[in-house]
């Protein structure tokens, strides 16, 4: 028997209709249209107008006429080596900046949980990283980078860790992990803020039980703090991802998938077969394929939250 | 007394609704720091009684924005702009009208033909020019005569010994920059080197010969010159205004494809450390007697969408005419469109340099006129990037292009 659910009742009195009530399904129901239909027009005609589009040969720039073709766009999608090397580089990028930024989330909201002189003050630089506009960082980024002028090698030849300046973009390889740190740097903000929070709704008590019991810090992080905010690391993995793979801005910013292609994530090459090739239909294929890979990656994170609650 | 209020009001009225509004969607002006375009349109609303709604954004938002509204057959645009790039792509689409009955008598006498052509498919003109532009070779004269050397490099050869030398003297510590970052510019820099090494990407029965010696070449010259350090090895993720910024430091001494723009940065001291010292030449050839430019205007177009067409095409005539033309060049210093304005007294005493680039001019070339430009350009910039980074070797590089561009062949035979 589950508790806190008592006997039926109408949820809403009703003003408008002179105090009488009206079945709380069917004003529950007027209440959420607008919703509905918002969400229709916003989310599931253009779904459904993409998935048309994905099975026609949409090819704006080709002489051909637009004709059905079936699953043909899906079938070229396998035989694209872009794509799923793109698609690789995406996993990298998707792989190291969302561990890190929430681990490295964890431990700065950790220290930030603790009473020290300026604690506000600091948490409100935290949240500055976050508050600055993801194209505006890649263009801070870009500067930072650069070669000839950029701070970070006037900063690192300065403390003296490199002798010459480097390109940090110049490479496939440094270009993908200077797009990564760009982004940890950005990112972790939102981690630390929402773990943050997290940490405050723990009642001090648990930790006081804890002390008199004689747990030590490392004890009491792993039975109390971290079952705790459990759920909250856990939507962030799930958010996280999503935006990490949809990254784009960062990469059309600082690199535009360059070097060598080094940096064209899945997103970015969507992008391109869409509105620079004008390939509306591949396109669209192609997103439909990114959308499943993440609903998969989505449900699963899900059903990892309702095992623990269950627990 | 209330029948003339109501008369005047039912009148003007009338004149509203008469009134047509047109749109015009073209990028900003770079050097367009004086507001020219706002104040020309404000005259020609004067003018006309056409009202004019402008659209005006970067180049690329402004690229995607008319090509994803020509693309799915909006009609929200009356002017839009036409790169030197999109021509055939456009036209062979049906996206825009030939303009070639609409022309006036001055356009079609004193256009310089290399610019009509440029906006010409299957015979029939397209666009107008709006914005002139060229690249050019630029050297940093005072940093040469200081290592001793009398002339600019005639050949690719040259331009890399002449490095070598200011950088022995460490007067520079890279003779050469270049904006080679996967982009747009990229392929342009490329086709300009291969041009002037003799190669091509297509001959003239439309074969792919990207591949061949020339072409081989001039990306091995590239990647060398990465390799022996005269290249700052910044090329490779730099930006056009990265290019320019390093070289206006006097950190280089060439820069060799530089623009009106940035030569005329080159003579403003809040923006550059090498006040008169930057000078316009010839780019260099394989040969000292070979040179190549690459022309790179845009133009105002048509598209066959508008509902305006004959007041679009106004519009065009207005703002470019000779008078305006004239008053273009001399408040933003761009390059005319007309060619009798290069004689002109007052732009020879403000401009002296345009001499040099009429003659640079002569050698112009233009990209590949193809419907498929932005893939071809795509697939060059990520192969050439791939032999720059020592991904692949030159002439594998070059090898995977000419697949690809055999394929979108036949796609688009």
């Amino acid at each position: 028997m589950k508790k806190g659910v008592g006997r039926a009742r109408p949820l809403f009195y009703n003003h408008f209709s002179g105090g009488s009530t009206v079945r709380s399904s069917t004003y529950g129901f007027l209440l959420v249209v607008p919703t509905i239909i918002l969400v229709f027009i916003t989310l599931l005609y253009p779904l459904g107008y993409a998935l048309n589009m994905s099975v026609r040969s949409m090819n704006l720039l080709r002489p051909q006429p637009e004709r059905f073709v079936g699953l043909m766009n899906y079938v070229s999608i396998f035989k694209d080596n872009e794509f799923w090397r793109s698609l690789g580089r995406t996993v990298y990028f998707v792989g190291f900046t969302v561990p890190t930024e929430i681990f490295l989330g964890m431990f700065i909201a950790l220290l930030l949980n603790k009473k020290f002189v300026g604690r506000a003050f600091v948490r409100g630089l935290v949240i500055l990283p976050w508050a600055l506009p993801t194209v505006v960082n890649g263009v801070m980024w870009k500067w930072i980078y650069n070669s000839n002028y950029g701070a970070l090698n006037a900063f690192l030849t300065q403390i003296g860790i490199i002798s010459d300046y480097k390109n940090w973009l110049g490479s496939p390889w440094s270009a993908m992990n200077s797009l990564i740190f760009a982004d940890i740097w950005k990112e972790t903000s939102f981690a630390i803020i929402l773990i943050l929070a997290a940490l405050q709704s723990i009642p001090k008590e648990l930790y006081e039980a804890a002390k008199i019991d004689g747990a030590n810090t490392f004890t009491i992080f792993g039975k109390i703090t971290f079952p705790l905010i459990r759920p909250t690391v856990l939507v962030l993995f799930v958010i996280k991802t999503i935006w990490a793979i949809r990254e784009f801005d960062l990469v059309s910013v600082i690199t535009r998938g360059g070097p060598a292609n080094g940096t064209q994530t899945i997103a970015y090459y969507i992008y391109m077969k869409t509105f620079k090739f004008l390939q509306f239909g591949m396109g669209s294929a192609m997103a439909y394929v990114l959308m499943a890979l993440t609903m998969l990656l989505a449900l699963f994170y899900i059903k990892l939250m309702t095992s623990e609650r269950e627990v | 007394m209330k029948r003339f209020l109501l008369v005047g009001l039912l009148l003007s009225l009338m004149v509203l609704g008469i009134a047509v509004e047109i749109t015009v969607a073209f990028p900003r002006h770079e050097m367009d720091v004086v507001g020219y375009w706002d104040s020309v349109i404000a005259e020609f609303e004067k003018a006309t009684n056409i009202k004019v709604k402008q659209v005006r954004l970067g180049w690329d938002d402004m690229a995607n924005k008319i090509i994803t509204e020509l693309g799915s057959g909006g009609s929200s645009y009356d002017v839009i702009e036409l790169d030197h790039s999109w021509v055939a792509k456009f036209a062979s689409l049906g996206w825009i009208i030939p303009l070639d009955e609409y022309l006036t008598k001055e356009m079609k006498e004193d256009i310089p033909p290399a610019l009509m052509e440029r906006f010409s498919y299957n015979g029939h003109v397209y666009g107008v020019v709006w914005n002139n532009d060229l690249g050019f070779f630029m050297y940093n004269k005072e940093l040469l005569r200081k290592a001793g050397i009398c002339r600019p490099p005639r050949t690719w050869g040259e331009l890399s010994l002449q490095s070598k030398i200011l950088q022995q003297k460490g007067l520079v510590k890279y003779g050469i920059i270049w904006p080679w970052e996967q982009a747009e510019a990229l392929t342009t820099h490329f086709l300009m080197l291969l041009y002037s090494f003799g190669g091509d990407v297509f001959d003239g029965d439309g074969n792919v010969i990207v591949n061949n010696e020339a072409g081989v070449e001039a990306l091995t010259w590239m990647v060398q010159g990465l390799k022996e350090g005269v290249i700052d090895p910044g090329s490779v993720s730099a930006s056009q205004e990265a290019e320019m910024n390093v070289f206006l430091q006097g950190s280089v001494a060439f820069m060799p494809r530089a623009w009106p723009t940035a030569y005329s940065y080159s003579l403003d001291p809040d923006l550059s450390k090498i006040v008169g010292e930057a000078e316009i030449g010839l780019l260099p050839g394989k040969y000292s007697f070979m040179t190549v430019s690459i022309l790179l205007p845009e133009a105002f177009a048509i598209p066959s969408t508008s509902k305006h067409k004959n007041e679009a095409w106004k519009f065009i005539e207005f703002v470019r005419s000779k008078e305006k033309d004239r008053e273009l060049v001399l408040k933003l210093g761009a390059l005319p469109m007309y060619s009798s304005l290069y004689n002109d007294p007052e732009i020879k005493a403000k401009y002296p340099y345009f001499e040099k680039l009429l003659e640079i001019m002569k050698y112009g070339r233009g990209v590949p006129q193809v419907p498929y430009y932005d893939e071809l350009s795509y697939y060059i910039q990520v192969e050439i990037s791939n032999a720059l980074t020592g991904v692949k070797t030159p002439k594998q590089a070059l090898d995977d292009l000419a697949e690809k561009l055999k394929e979108l062949q036949k796609e688009f035979k």
